[in-house]
């Protein structure tokens, strides 16, 4: 008994020091705190970040890899410093197959145009009903650009079975490109066995990992090894506009330049130019350098967080997540029921209450969620609703967050049953 | 009650509810003159707007709307059509610009009459300002390609008069 009390207690003081580093969530609304349940959408912007970019614009900041004079000396160096320190982390073979891009949608973007520019007419590229826009959109139209077959595995009852991709591939397969965690639903897709299907037929495996971040230490090796991946700075509170595009070296060679410009050439002539080496050849024109260095800091200080713990409370996040909004009289999560195959991400519906007006009646509330179709109107359709609610907690929200949303969606069906405008 | 709460009143009054709850001209006219279909990419909202014009397209005779949107959005939607049903086509684009700058707080509220004054209450709201436009801006490009048609129309009556060595562009723009 006294271990739990203690684990609790370590756990509410960890929480409360992490919480510290979050000025928004002091922001009043109406006489309450901030309930910031938007997670999937971006991260609040921790301290120690802000901190992190003040601190080198103050000191340090110059242009990088341009200058002789000193300051563009320790502004590259740091720049340079935040590459390897991804690449070591994520378990890369070298630094050179990081690229800093302006997010995630800018990754998928480079490596969609790149890749489909080199594939046969009637290869075909395969994504899944779950993408977000980011890893749909660019393909769909890279794929029509080219001449190549834009193929969408669909879901077996909103899952995404191994099965279902198996059964989609061909002979003329180039790309499966995957989300691992849905933005929508939260469902962790089985990304170890997609890759290995992948592999096993000569299919360029790209992940987008955009949600993975803020929920672990992400590693390449614990992801399928991916020959691809991608994910954007502001997920774990990075300043925006700042993502990576990682790729096997062998791999990532192949991908022509995206953007022409400064920094990215080796010689320029009159009619014609060559290009600069990897990952500098994919990064034309003066980087968002302070962002690069922001995104280092907010990257080192998740990685100082007490995860075996904050696990733990992600896992109670999500079950009591799960239990008390099914509480909710007509309420209906979307995605799995099962702790294990999902995050503490919850879309749901409230019967008769539109998200838009459920999510106006929360903001008074001083609950902030996300209301619409969280940029994957594929997948919408395929639930057959135009838009749904969504609160995505992150490990720093805490139990008494849940219970206030709960609460307030009990509340919102009140107040629209007083009105008239719901049926009991 | 707090200040927030006496805002979500302000925004749910009870005549923009019963819109809600009671929507009229919901449907679709079949035989109509022209359809327009808009769409909040924020929220995937649709409103469908189906019109029928007099002979001479001065005067809209009838309109209906259909669509899946909020409650603002809804509710935004049959008032307008119970609004503008019957009225010259000026007027009607009269209208829509009125509703327009009072959201955007260019006109007083008071601009707004009858059921539509529910409406200035979305005003301090200003993400759901698109819910309330979204029908008025659909009627809008309904009316414009109605009246764009047939202006198609009778130039192309008026260049098959004038017989091979002129030809109507798509736009209706007559290049000889």
């Amino acid at each position: 008994m006294n271990n739990v009390l203690e684990a609790t207690d370590q756990l509410s003081w960890n929480l409360k020091k992490i919480r510290g580093q979050f000025a928004i969530l002091n922001r009043d609304l109406d006489g309450r705190p901030l309930t910031y349940l938007d997670n999937a959408a971006t991260f609040p912007k921790p301290k120690i970040v802000l901190d992190a970019v003040r601190e080198f614009s103050e000191n340090h900041y110059s242009n990088i890899r341009r200058s002789v004079h000193r300051l563009s000396q320790e502004a590259t160096e740091a720049y340079e410093s935040v590459r390897e320190l991804f690449a070591k982390d994520m378990g890369a073979d070298s630094a050179s197959e990081i690229v800093f891009t302006s997010g995630t949608t800018h990754s998928l973007n480079i490596l969609a145009a790149g890749l489909c520019s080199q594939f046969k007419l009637g290869d075909e590229i395969l994504v899944t009903r779950l993408e977000h826009h980011a890893n749909f959109v660019p393909w769909q139209q890279w794929a029509k650009k080219f001449g190549l077959v834009f193929k969408i595995v669909e879901l077996n009852d909103g899952k995404l079975e191994l099965g279902a991709i198996k059964a989609a591939i061909t002979a003329k397969t180039r790309v499966l490109a995957v989300g691992a965690i849905s933005n929508v639903l939260g469902s962790i897709q089985p990304i170890q066995e997609i890759s290995e299907l992948a592999k096993k037929h000569g299919i360029i495996f790209v992940l987008d990992a955009a949600q993975i971040i803020a929920h672990e230490n992400f590693e390449l090796k614990n992801w399928g090894s991916p020959d691809f991946c991608a994910f954007s700075g502001h997920k774990i509170g990075s300043p925006n506009g700042v993502g990576i595009l990682y790729g096997r070296k062998h791999l990532l060679e192949k991908i022509p330049p995206f953007l022409y410009g400064g920094d990215m050439i080796l010689e320029v002539g009159d009619q014609s130019s060559s290009w600069n080496e990897l990952p500098w050849r994919l990064e034309a024109g003066t980087p968002a350098i302070d962002a690069v260095i922001g995104f280092g800091a907010a990257w080192k200080w998740m990685r100082s967080l007490p995860w075996r713990e904050l696990k733990a409370h992600q896992k109670e996040l999500t079950v009591k997540g799960i239990d008390l909004l099914s509480g909710v009289p007509g309420l209906k999560i979307f995605g799995p029921k099962i702790f294990t195959q999902r995050t503490s991400i919850f879309s749901f519906e409230v019967e008769g209450l539109h998200p838009h007006d459920l999510g106006t009646f929360l903001d008074t509330q001083g609950i902030a969620v996300r209301a619409g179709h969280h940029c994957a109107q594929p997948l919408h359709r395929a639930l057959g609703k135009v838009a749904t609610t969504r609160a995505s907690f992150a490990f720093y929200n805490t139990l008494e967050e849940l219970q206030l949303l709960t609460d307030a969606i009990l509340e919102a069906r009140k107040y629209f049953l007083k009105k008239g405008s719901l049926k009991s | 009650m707090g200040e927030s709460s006496r805002h979500l009143d302000s925004l749910y009054q009870e005549i923009l509810l019963d819109h809600h709850r009671d929507p009229r001209n919901f449907g679709e006219i079949l035989d109509a003159d022209c359809h327009s279909q808009g769409f909040n990419p924020m929220c995937g909202d649709k409103v469908e707007v189906s019109l029928k014009f007099s002979p001479e397209r001065k005067v809209l005779l009838e309109g209906k709307f259909k669509g899946q949107g909020c409650s603002i959005c809804m509710a935004s939607a049959s008032m307008m059509m119970e609004e503008v049903n019957g009225k010259p086509l000026s007027d009607i684009l009269e209208s829509v610009q009125c509703i327009r700058d009072v959201m955007q707080a260019k006109r007083e509220d008071s601009a707004l009459e009858g059921d539509l004054a529910s409406l200035a209450g979305v005003k301090r709201f200003p993400v759901r300002i698109k819910c309330v436009l979204l029908p008025w801006t659909t009627l809008k490009a309904a009316i414009e390609k109605g009246c764009t048609a047939m202006r198609k129309h009778s130039i192309d009556d008026f260049a098959s008069k004038l017989g091979p060595d002129s030809f109507v562009t798509e736009e209706g723009d007559q290049i000889s």
